[in-house]
């Protein structure tokens, strides 16, 4: 007895990597903006962003790191179709997301 | 952050363990390559008074991704194939194809029925739209969801071609953007979507408005098939996995088949408007409105065979609905609903005869349920996160409402004739409001009727 099925899960279209932003050549006197997903006081990002300041800053003493609270937060603050265009307005070369969840 | 790339900014996602994916999804759904320039770090680090020593350790890996990383290769998507699986006999071949389904991630555990071209095509007959036609890509893993996909999926769960046509319009107001579905899928709320049909198709398809509206009802069985197909559509083609495209923590039963039911229209008081109506669509219409809840409250006790006993189930409901907040303000806009009351007729019927409108109800249900200030001030987590967006709705010091006017507090008349109970389907994390869309029959409903009819026997009145 032969049972032949659909796949269920739809299909992929094709991946456009080439929409990924190109690296920086170095983090040397850039602004670097960090945007958090987290509520505010969850996952401990009043710890993690400000520890990550402290590193780079100490590689790189000219880098401006603009903090999470200066942008929007949480998944529905940060998952907007503008969002690309706040960080841009704010003179971001690179940007950190996270915290965890 | 994939919109951020787009943009010509480089990113760097900082995720924790068992989230990779959820990211990795996420730039999937952007059109974009799976491998993104994130590291994941212990789970331990992100709770209160960690060990913050993996970010020192790790501090490389961040430098890297803004300035080493580079994405893979490119990868060309690929259509649906067909899954062939031999067995001895019909029941043997069968028991293999749900063991098959398990591994590739396909199903929910329960049993599932074979998706076979001649079953799928009989499913087909109930729209008019080619199969091949894209409902849209299905978040967080973006894969294309057609009206044959929609099929197949419906095919797994026992459905019947009538069904079809109201799953259609279910997803077309699923991946409506104002449903923020991406949301819906990766939250670690518990959430599910809940779906209100309005219209005359609700007894001509058997979904129940009436008692055990909320399933398992075998007299009105499209409810669990519609909304399980949904179920498996988010699994199958949005890859919300446990653990993985969705990050709920625990899940829940309703999560099976979600909730799909139907408004007890004919139970409506006088002058009271079903909710499609209220949505915008003119009454008659065969309606479908989707929302997402996170928890249930049967609300013990109901009545309205008093005024007395009226407020009192009022102000019942009221201490329920202020009990759980959940996530109500952190996604607080003009239109968000907190939560859907369901009231069966009984309750509606006494409450319109002691002169209350659906209006009034909730008028009344606002005012009562607004979360005192000192209360929601040393509930810290919430204030902070609430307090910008709730700085145009209620003044410094005030109370906070559940919604910004009464009216966003929907009213559903479902459950029977019976009085004795109300219940609660409060907000769950995703839709900015919730949105509806209308059904379209096709041109072979008629016939479609006269089939059912054939099989499950004159479909009754709820």
């Amino acid at each position: 007895m032969k049972l032949e099925v659909f796949d269920p899960s739809g299909y992929s279209e094709f991946m456009q990597q080439s929409q990924y932003a190109s690296r920086l050549s170095d983090l040397k006197g850039k602004t670097i903006g960090e945007i958090s997903n987290g509520e505010h006081g969850g996952w401990e990002v009043e710890r993690t962003f400000p520890l990550i300041r402290q590193l780079l800053n100490e590689r790189y003493p000219d880098v401006k790191i603009i903090p999470y609270t200066e942008f929007p937060s949480g998944v529905n603050g940060i998952d907007v179709d503008n969002i690309g265009d706040i960080v841009k307005a704010r003179g971001c070369d690179a940007v950190i997301g996270g915290n965890a969840g | 952050m994939a919109r951020i790339e787009k943009k010509g900014i480089p990113t760097f996602s900082i995720t924790r363990k068992g989230f990779m994916s959820a990211v990795s999804s996420g730039f999937l759904a952007m059109g974009l390559g799976s491998d993104v320039a994130q590291h994941e770090f212990p789970l331990d680090m992100f709770l209160p008074g960690s060990d913050l020593t993996p970010l020192e350790q790790n501090i490389d890996a961040l430098v890297d991704g803004l300035t080493k990383w580079r994405p893979g290769k490119e990868t060309q998507g690929h259509k649906s194939v067909k899954v062939t699986i031999e067995g001895n006999d019909y029941f043997d071949a069968n028991k293999k194809l749900n063991l098959t389904f398990l591994k590739n991630k396909w199903g929910d555990g329960l049993p599932i029925l074979p998706a076979t071209e001649e079953q799928v095509n009989w499913i087909l007959s109930g729209t008019d739209l080619p199969k091949d036609t894209i409902v849209g890509k299905v978040p967080p893993l973006g894969r294309v969801a057609t009206v044959e996909s929609l099929a197949t999926n419906l095919v797994m769960t026992g459905g019947r071609p009538e069904y079809l046509t109201v799953l259609i319009a279910v997803m077309k107001a699923f991946l409506d953007p104002l449903f923020r579905a991406v949301t819906v899928q990766t939250t670690t709320c518990s959430s599910y979507p809940v779906v209100i049909v309005n219209g005359p198709i609700n007894r001509q398809i058997r979904l129940n408005s009436g008692y055990g509206c909320l399933g398992p009802d075998p007299s009105h069985p499209s409810g669990a098939s519609i909304g399980r197909a949904l179920r498996l559509i988010q699994q199958n083609i949005g890859g919300a996995i446990p653990g993985s495209g969705t990050m709920a923590l625990f899940g829940g039963p309703a999560r099976y088949t979600n909730i799909v039911f139907a408004e007890d229209e004919i139970g409506l008081p006088l002058g009271w408007k079903p909710l499609s109506v209220e949505m915008g669509f003119p009454s008659g219409g065969n309606i479908v409105t989707i929302y997402s809840a996170a928890t249930t409250s049967n609300v013990n006790a109901a009545r309205s065979s008093t005024e007395k006993v009226a407020v009192e189930t009022l102000n019942r409901l009221a201490r329920i609905m202020a009990g759980n907040y959940g996530n109500i303000f952190g996604d607080f806009n003009n239109n968000s609903v907190p939560g859907i009351v369901l009231m069966p007729r009984g309750i509606a019927q006494g409450f319109a005869a002691l002169g209350w409108s659906k209006d009034s109800i909730k008028a009344y249900l606002w005012e009562n349920s607004k979360i005192p200030y000192e209360v929601i001030k040393s509930d810290s987590v919430v204030f902070a996160t609430g307090q910008e967006i709730l700085r145009s709705y209620a003044r410094e010091g005030a109370a906070w409402p559940l919604a910004s006017e009464p009216k966003n507090i929907m009213i559903v008349i479902a459950g029977g004739e019976q009085a004795g109970h109300c219940y609660w389907l409060r907000y769950g994390p995703g839709p900015k409001n919730p949105v509806s869309a209308e059904i379209q029959l096709p041109t072979n409903w008629a016939k479609l009727m006269k089939n059912a009819e054939g099989d499950l026997g004159t479909a009754q009145l709820n």
